[in-house]
Formats: structure tokens, sequence, C-alpha cells
């Protein structure tokens, strides 16, 4: 049975999905002990232009600023209410999602954040 | 020890339901951990017992370290490239053609003896099984209990829609 499989074994399981997170998204819903074990690898390197090569990339760039931007610390987000920024709503997360993060790509966060703004759904205060 | 002076040369293996299989030194060497024991402890007529084994599942095993015993070792550099290659050959395919819980059993049991290449065939083939499948469908083929409240898989779902494709 796949749920006795142990971390040591779902790990490279779920690695081979690493770049193809729309494949590991039905994973962490499978069950906590999945999603516990496929979280980290999906937010290893989420922001990687070559995730977003479909037809609904803009609408999950701007969702995965929207969780991102609630992931940052107070400060961070106290900078970005000054300069009248929208911070969505939710309060706590079910992981502390930032600290899987292994690689930031600086030109898909600028792009995912023009998105964000030009998003229908964003807006401002 | 060189593959050159061990060849010939049997070790016993012993398996959890305490079956003993004699095979040569260079098919167990396959096994990180049966290669470095061997080496540690040097010729003994003794058996080496594998307690997480059993002997369905080691006898599959050391089929496939036979039909391997030749391919180079690998180096812990090639772990993106093996990852990457989502190729598995027809022999390999062949062989895991299984039940769902031997292919389980001998991915723990490549884990467990530290075989990375048969480890990285039967994960590709349990990722190429996810592939494609909602969560309903994966809990069913893996015959998984969803222990999520519907709040919290709504909540994950929620965080994390950026990686579904709708």
């Amino acid at each position: 049975m796949a749920s006795t499989l142990i971390p040591e074994c779902l790990i490279p399981i779920f690695k081979y999905l690493e770049d193809d997170p729309v494949s590991l998204f039905p994973c962490i819903l499978v069950n906590r002990y999945w999603c516990r074990t496929a979280i980290p690898i999906l937010w290893s390197n989420p922001f990687s232009l070559t995730k977003f090569d479909s037809r609904y990339g803009s609408r999950r760039m701007f969702s995965l600023i929207n969780t991102f931007i609630i992931t940052l610390p107070q400060e961070s987000k106290n900078i970005l209410i000054k300069q009248e920024i929208k911070i969505p709503e939710i309060k706590n997360l079910t992981f502390n999602y930032q600290t899987f993060l292994r690689v930031i790509d600086m030109l898909c966060i600028d792009l995912a954040v023009k998105d964000w703004f030009a998003h229908p759904n964003y807006v401002i205060l | 020890m060189t593959s050159e002076s061990s060849e010939g040369k049997k070790v016993t293996l012993k398996s959890c339901d305490d079956v003993e299989f004699k095979v040569e030194i260079p098919v167990a060497s396959r096994s990180i951990l049966l290669k470095n024991m061997i080496e540690d402890v040097g010729e003994t007529d003794q058996s080496i017992p594998l307690p997480n084994v059993n002997e369905k599942v080691l006898k599959k095993v050391l089929e496939w370290c036979q039909h391997h015993v030749n391919d180079p070792q690998p180096t812990n550099d090639d772990d993106d490239s093996r990852r990457r290659n989502t190729e598995i050959d027809d022999w390999d395919q062949r062989f895991l053609n299984v039940e769902q819980d031997m292919l389980f059993e001998i991915i723990l049991a490549a884990n467990y003896l530290d075989i990375k290449p048969l480890l990285d065939i039967g994960c590709k083939t349990v990722a190429n099984m996810i592939k494609g499948k909602s969560p309903e469908e994966i809990r069913n083929t893996f015959n998984i209990v969803n222990d999520f409240t519907p709040e919290e898989e709504e909540q994950i779902r929620k965080e994390n829609e950026w990686a579904e494709d709708r």
C-alpha cells in the first residue's frame, strides 16, 4: 500500500514530478501524509517560468503571488501596505511555504508580480 | 576488494523469513549496503541477515542485480541526470510489471539495500502511475484513506491553487 511507503521512498517518487506542479498538485490533496511529503517539493522552486507555460499561466501566477505575500514577515507586509498594495486576507497558512523555497528566479517573480497587479481580482486599496 | 578477486566467490544472504540465498559477490555488491558489509567483514561463512526483506522480494531484487551485474556503479553526481532521464529500458519495464504490492516492496527493499538505480526505476514507475490522476483516483489506485477534514482539504487546495491546471 502506497501510504506505507516511508518518506525516503515517497520523496524520490515526488521528485520525478518536481518540474510538473500540475501532476504534483493532486498528491498534496491525497491525505495528510502525502501532503506533508509533497509540499516541500512543490514549493522548492515555484517561481519557474516553464511551470506557468499553460493557458492558465496568468491566473496561476496570480494565485502563487497571493499565497507568497501572506508568507512574508509583517515588516515586509507593512511596506507593501504603505505603498497601498492590497494584501490577501487569509491570515494563517497551513504551511510556512517560504521555508521550502530553494531557488528564486527574479525574472519569474517580476513577471508574476506584474500579472498579479494586472489580474482582474486585484483591487487597489 | 576488487571485482576480479571476488569473482566466483559467494556470500549467503538470509531473508527475514529465514530463506538463504547463495549469491556471487559482484551480484550482491549492486547493493551498496551489502558491498560495504562484505568489504568490512571480509570472507565469511556466516549468512548476512536481511531483517527487512522477505524471500519473495529478495529473489526478485537479486534477479535485477544479476541482470545488471556489469552496469557501472552510479555516482552521487548523476543524481540529476538520472532523475531527468524518464526512460526505463525494456527489460526493467518487464521486470517491474508486477502487482502493486510487489512494486512497493521492491522500492522499499531497494531503499533499504541502497540500490539506487533500482530505487530510481521503481520510483519513476510509481511517478508515471500518479501522472494525470485526480486525488481521488490516486487514493483508489494506491488504496489510501483520505484523513483530511473537508475544511483542511479546501484550505490546502486554495493555498496551492497556483499549481492546479485550471
